[in-house]
């Protein structure tokens, strides 16, 4: 309705008047604009939502994208099987550092029964 | 308005966080008992060894890879020593004891206590004389590459007999 009422101002002008004409109607034409209230606060308002709004779809684009092609399933398996590789190679290195530890004690034990003064200051 | 297209567009946000958590959990679980059960599995053995009686025999065995019939030939030599090694246990601690007592009775070196100091130093004589021999036995019962190990390992013990079983090990 703006577009066209400005349409026929544009014809109006055009049909009626000559340049001289036009730029006194134009120089006596004033814009008064009228910010509103809070205009400031509802601007940085509006970009704050935008912008968390932009960080939220990221993330969900990129979970959306790991999930969406792999499937559920898919993606449930992957993580056991990286589970189990993972906590397989931590179970082993723990278990070779404890089996270090008793083969030392063992070790120790061993000397101990060969050794009499040994024997002597542990009793 | 992106928001709007992801919630439109494919793949709900719950589903996805119901498959995230199902694969955070499943591979938690996972990980917990691939853990525990190589971490059991591989340390029974030497667990078992530390619980029986003669686990520092089953060490030695394990360590220098003995045979069963050289196996078997250690472990009678260790119970004819063990027996051997309590009777010099025995005479350690009485020389000791006197040792003890005459140094907190006397403020100058009397003949009595250099006699026991005599004493002490003859039974750790013994004590290493028997030791050595009981080790050169053993090492020979080995292959010559193991009993040259084994005495080298146990060396410390007849330089300086009472030496922490941490530092003779590790030496």
């Amino acid at each position: 309705m703006r577009d066209f009422s400005f349409c026929g101002v544009l014809l109006f002008v055009k049909s009626n008047l000559n340049d001289d004409e036009l730029r006194r109607v134009l120089q006596t034409w004033k814009v008064d604009p009228k910010i509103p209230r809070n205009f400031a606060r509802d601007v940085w308002e509006r970009i704050a939502t935008s912008e968390e709004a932009s960080v939220g779809s990221r993330w969900w684009i990129t979970l959306k994208e790991l999930v969406g092609p792999v499937g559920g399933t898919r993606l449930a398996l992957s993580a056991a099987t990286i589970g189990l590789v993972l906590g397989g190679f931590t179970g082993a290195m723990e278990a070779q550092q404890q089996n270090s530890k008793i083969q030392q004690q063992l070790a120790t034990k061993y000397v101990r029964s060969v050794d009499p003064y040994q024997r002597v200051s542990s009793l | 308005m992106s928001a709007l297209s992801i919630r439109t567009n494919g793949l709900a946000p719950s589903k996805v966080q119901r498959w995230l958590l199902v694969a955070i959990l499943t591979g938690f679980g996972a990980a917990l008992g691939a853990f525990f059960v190589c971490e059991y599995a591989a340390t029974r053995q030497m667990r078992s060894m530390m619980t029986a009686s003669d686990g520092e025999l089953l060490w030695l065995r394990r360590e220098f890879n003995l045979t069963d019939a050289q196996y078997n030939r250690i472990k009678l030599l260790h119970e004819k020593y063990s027996a051997q090694c309590d009777l010099m246990c025995q005479r350690i601690a009485e020389v000791n004891a006197r040792l003890d007592a005459l140094i907190s009775a006397n403020h100058e070196v009397t003949p009595a206590l250099a006699s026991t100091i005599n004493e002490a130093s003859r039974v750790q004589e013994d004590c290493r004389r028997a030791m050595l021999g009981h080790i050169y036995e053993v090492g020979a019962i080995m292959t010559p590459s193991s009993g040259a190990r084994y005495v080298d390992m146990m060396k410390a013990t007849i330089i300086q007999p009472g030496l922490p079983s941490k530092t003779v090990v590790s030496q």
